[in-house]
């Protein structure tokens, strides 16, 4: 009974979903720059990163959730399939995938699509504590001014495992990275990571 | 193809858009209601649903309203619309015989099962601008509308004669199809498959060519009218000459239920209907390699009452089978006749090309400084030549 009232209040429709996805939306076209998700989105409990699914999931959609805390994972996953009906699967089969952390072998077994079937790639959100800890990384390409430098709560191991799986625009993976307090952080496949070490050294 | 991000200008694009929705809703004339739009601009509003692929009439009249009447921009903001709306249930899929026809002809044929009913439709109608006073006119149509006396013809049945009656009525409304009658006749060749493959759903997946007679048919169902008829048009008369001269079997414009399945008592549900135009063309078969016998049969349906792109996608379905599912004519359906894809495509040209240009005005310098090198070289050598030779 109490999934089910989550679900209800997860559950977003109308002007929330839309409010959503703009974020969603505007985080890509503007990589590195850290926006909020609408405030009172989720009932207490709900990771911010099930966003990703929340708004963009239904019955046409298969989702995966990935967590070092399986029982948790499976408290998610009931909570996403009954909010949007969308279809548990596997990492590789899935539109779109959630990470409880940041792990870097995770990002190894996800869809990315291929040069005539870019739109195949899996969308990932990936959980974090704080977007303002983490690695330091430069971002450049489309949708960036200027290259800039910003911390992106995840660890260098992790930016470099997405580097590796978006080597090769258009194939790649669409990511947000979401921390506790639901700011969000967009990196489309197109824009090209440098991954900063403690003193500024370039780490590949 | 060059292409290069615009950067800057956001305060000029911000007051352009300033502009737009200022002068949209504060025009010097009284607001434009959205039921005016869809009574009395259907043709319009059934348009903008079968393009934007969503039925809402209401959504449709407010995406015109929004779009001052740019009907491919109306259909853009529907089918924008309607990617961000989940999908919430699996609809049951309908027989189109259940299509209950405001209007059904059958041009092919005189006798046919059921009725010609012509219903409301421009066919017949003098193509003169109506000068008239509009309000007198109004009066009138009303005063006609108030005298009218409905038939009471049905209504003094005898007892003994309803089941026939409501026989007979339940024919008149969902009539045999010529198909049906020249199938008895085995004058159709068979195309009906065996299996019940899953349609392409091309709102899901990127439509290629090779996806199938259901993914071709969807493309058509939602391509722009003018697009269609015109690479319809082009296939009769221009240099393609894919398409022969066709007969129609029928063209329905009605109403069709829409269902889904009752969770717990598996019974169906009725949400409410959709109106669709439906349309058979009948093609006369004479390849070399076909049966000659018969005849062959090609399909369209569209959302909304729009005989024309019906028909077109009738004609089109069949000449896409007859030509080959991978062959020009197909591919020219699924790539080129989406309104959105073409008018997107063009509307991209007036964003700033800049860069691309520049580097275009650049490339016509360097050759021409090539030029200009090659020739003094050449004059060069030739003088060289010809010293060469006086010596």
């Amino acid at each position: 009974m109490t999934l089910h009232r989550t679900a209800a209040g997860a559950r977003l429709q109308g002007d929330r979903s839309t409010a959503v996805f703009r974020v969603l939306l505007d985080t890509l076209a503007r990589p590195g720059m850290v926006q909020a998700l609408p405030p009172g989105l989720f009932p207490p409990g709900v990771a911010p990163a099930l966003a990703l699914p929340l708004a963009l999931a239904d019955l046409g959609t298969s989702f995966c959730i990935a967590s070092d805390d399986e029982a948790e994972a499976a408290a998610q996953r009931d909570l996403v399939a009954l909010a949007t009906d969308a279809r548990h699967t596997i990492p590789y089969d899935a539109d779109i995938v959630v990470l409880g952390r940041p792990d870097p072998e995770a990002v190894g077994g996800l869809r990315s699509g291929s040069d005539e079937l870019p739109e195949a790639a899996a969308k990932l959100a990936v959980q974090v504590e704080d977007l303002g800890s983490g690695a330091t990384v430069v971002l450049d390409g489309p949708g960036v001014a200027a290259p800039f430098a910003v911390t992106v709560g995840a660890p260098a191991e992790f930016m470099l495992a997405l580097c590796d799986r978006n080597e090769r625009p258009p194939a790649g993976i669409d990511t947000w990275i979401v921390d506790r307090r639901g700011r969000v952080l967009g990196l489309p496949r197109t824009t090209r990571i440098t991954v900063l070490d403690g003193t500024g050294t370039e780490v590949s | 193809m060059g292409y290069v991000a615009a950067r800057g200008g956001t305060e000029a694009i911000a007051a352009a858009e300033e502009l737009v929705r200022r002068h949209r809703l504060h025009a010097a004339a009284p607001w434009l209601e959205l039921e005016q739009l869809t009574e009395r601009l259907r043709y319009l509003t059934d348009r903008v649903m079968g393009e934007g692929g969503l039925w809402a009439p209401e959504l449709a009249a407010r995406a015109i309203r929004q779009a001052e009447g740019d009907v491919i921009e109306a259909a853009h903001l529907l089918r924008a619309h309607r990617s961000t709306l989940p999908r919430l249930c699996r609809l049951r899929a309908v027989d189109a015989d259940g299509l209950d026809p405001l209007r059904r002809i059958v041009p092919a044929f005189r006798e046919v099962p059921g009725p010609q009913l012509l219903g409301r439709t421009l066919d017949y109608t003098g193509r003169l601008l109506d000068l008239a006073d509009e309000d007198r006119a109004r009066d009138d149509a009303a005063g006609a509308a108030g005298a009218r006396v409905e038939p009471t013809e049905f209504e003094t049945t005898l007892a003994g004669e309803a089941t026939d009656r409501a026989a007979e009525e339940r024919s008149a409304r969902f009539p045999q199809r010529l198909l049906d009658v020249l199938r008895d006749h085995d004058l159709v060749v068979e195309r009906r498959r065996p299996d019940d493959p899953e349609p392409v759903d091309i709102s899901s997946f990127a439509v290629r060519p090779g996806i199938g007679r259901s993914g071709v048919l969807s493309v058509m169902a939602r391509a722009e009218t003018g697009a269609l008829v015109n690479l319809w048009y082009r296939n009769i008369l221009g240099p393609d000459n894919h398409l022969h001269e066709v007969t129609l079997g029928e063209v329905r414009h009605g109403e069709l239920p829409v269902l889904v399945t009752h969770p717990h008592t598996g019974g169906d549900v009725r949400l409410g209907v959709v109106r669709a135009t439906e349309v058979e063309a009948i093609e006369d078969l004479n390849g070399a390699e076909e049966d000659r016998t018969r005849f062959d049969v090609g399909y369209g349906l569209v959302a909304g009452h729009n005989e024309r792109k019906a028909i077109a996608m009738a004609n089109l379905d069949i000449a896409v089978h007859r030509h080959g599912a991978d062959g020009a004519l197909e591919q020219s359906v699924l790539m080129t006749t989406d309104g959105l894809d073409a008018s997107g495509f063009l509307e991209h040209l007036k964003l700033p090309h800049y860069v691309t240009f520049r580097s275009m005005i650049e490339r016509k310098q360097a050759m021409r400084t090539d030029r200009a090198r090659q020739q003094r070289t050449g004059r060069h050598n030739r003088g060289a030549n010809e010293n060469g030779a006086q010596r």
